[in-house]
């Protein structure tokens, strides 16, 4: 798996926080204008998909758009799809350009973090 | 192959991952010489890239003076006697520049300063902040200000009253005496006193004696009414009638009228000099009819036969002897009585 720069992805490992809102904020060195974001967590065999990251336009927190163009990303899972989450897996974050070209830009360990107020 | 470098920064005070993607890799670089001691610098070493060589700087390569150059010199210049012949002496000086302290008192809140430019001694006196001096243009008119207040406060002369009260905006009510206006007790009157609002109000639609159209004729002067328009009785201008006039506009009333109407139904020469219960009772009327001038009598009323009546009830003859048939004409039964032979017999028969 390599980047059209022909690098591959970075390694960044992200915690679930279970029945909690997953936030995270990530720029890349391109400009998304036009581009499909795609995050998603697989069991660690890779046969079942845990979860998939939602892409945000906008800021829930400062209310501002995301620059596409500066490359902003803000991935977000709701407190129901991480409570259906229980082990821990590995993610990857996929860009798929205009062109139909796919950069792997990030992978790493998605760890749970069971919590323990229910 | 390289991966994507990763960072986790802190933008705002928010957590943010940086991803970038580093370019490719350069050559590799010629690097430094080994060896060199302490204190040493890189130098260039011949004409040839990345030809380097450690070594120890020297004044000269920083263009000083070679080490102790200077400290003769100052040692030198310390040790000679005074005065020394390049520079200028306290006589000289004071025969050159007699002038030697000058000093400036300045007025509270002025400010004062010097410099001094190859002798040239500049002694500055600057206003406080914020002021300036007065201009010629500006004492003329303060002048003519203080003049003026002094005939405000009676002082001097020369204050118009007409032209202070223009000045100050004032009507002329501030040279009316005082007895010109109404007393505070007057004005509480005014007051509480029924607005001309509410009269306007009250009074709205009425007409008191002084109301010039009780008397004056042109309120009963309009032009006469048509006969037309009087007749119409739908023209809303104002408009005098005379007798006439009124006859006709009554007279064309009374014509499609439903009284008019009624009246027109009564035959000429009717009387109706008696009340509808006079005239309804037969007992006023007098004189004979004739049977023949009425309709609708049966013939029995005429003939006065029996056989003429109709529903007619059978004749029944109760009597000692036996009826004859003249007598029995019309009947369908009769009895009679006999008491021959000393009995009484009842006889019931049809006819």
């Amino acid at each position: 798996m390599a980047t059209a720069l022909g690098m591959s992805p970075g390694r960044y490992d992200i915690t679930i926080p279970q029945r909690a809102t997953l936030l995270e904020r990530m720029t890349l060195p391109v400009d998304l204008t036009g581009c499909t974001v795609q995050a998603q967590v697989w069991n660690t065999a890779r046969t079942t998909k845990l979860l998939d990251l939602s892409r945000l336009t906008t800021d829930p927190e400062t209310g501002d758009a995301l620059n596409e163009v500066d490359g902003e990303i803000l991935l977000t899972a709701s407190p129901t799809l991480t409570a259906a989450v229980t082990q821990q897996g590995v993610w990857d974050l996929r860009v798929v350009y205009p062109d139909a070209s796919v950069d792997y830009w990030l992978e790493g360990v998605a760890y749970l973090d069971a919590g323990a107020t229910r | 192959m390289t991966r994507a470098a990763v960072e986790v920064i802190q933008r705002n005070g928010v957590r943010v991952v940086r991803v970038t993607a580093p370019g490719p890799r350069g050559p590799r670089g010629a690097g430094v010489p080994a060896g060199g001691t302490l204190g040493q610098v890189l130098r260039r070493a011949a004409g040839a890239d990345y030809s380097t060589v450690w070594g120890t700087l020297t004044p000269g390569d920083v263009g000083a003076d070679a080490t102790g150059t200077a400290a003769a010199g100052m040692a030198a210049h310390l040790a000679a006697s005074d005065p020394h012949p390049q520079y200028t002496t306290p006589a000289e000086a004071a025969a050159a520049a007699p002038v030697q302290a000058v000093s400036l008192a300045a007025p509270s809140g002025w400010s004062t300063s010097t410099s001094n430019s190859g002798g040239n001694v500049t002694l500055t006196l600057a206003l406080p902040t914020g002021t300036s001096l007065v201009s010629s243009g500006d004492r003329v008119a303060w002048d003519q200000a203080a003049t003026t207040a002094l005939r405000w406060d009676g002082s001097a002369t020369g204050l118009d009253a007409a032209v202070g009260r223009g000045s100050l905006g004032l009507g002329t009510a501030a040279q009316s005496a005082a007895s010109d206006f109404a007393t505070a007790a007057q004005g509480a009157l005014a007051a509480t006193a029924v607005q001309p609002a509410a009269l306007s109000t009250g009074l709205a639609g009425k007409v008191d004696t002084s109301d010039s159209r009780l008397s004056d004729a042109r309120e009963w002067s309009a032009a006469t009414i048509s006969q037309a328009d009087a007749e119409a009785g739908t023209g809303i201008d104002r408009r005098a009638f005379t007798a006439q006039r009124v006859f006709q506009a009554i007279a064309s009333w009374w014509s499609s009228s439903a009284a008019a109407a009624k009246l027109a139904g009564i035959a000429s020469g009717a009387t109706a000099n008696a009340t509808d219960a006079q005239l309804r009772d037969r007992a006023t009327h007098t004189g004979t009819q004739p049977v023949s001038t009425i309709t609708g009598l049966a013939t029995v009323a005429t003939s006065g036969n029996y056989g003429d009546l109709t529903s007619r009830p059978d004749p029944v003859f109760i009597q000692a002897t036996q009826p004859t048939t003249a007598q029995l004409a019309g009947a369908t039964r009769y009895s009679w009585w006999d008491t021959s032979g000393g009995k009484l017999t009842l006889w019931i028969e049809a006819g």
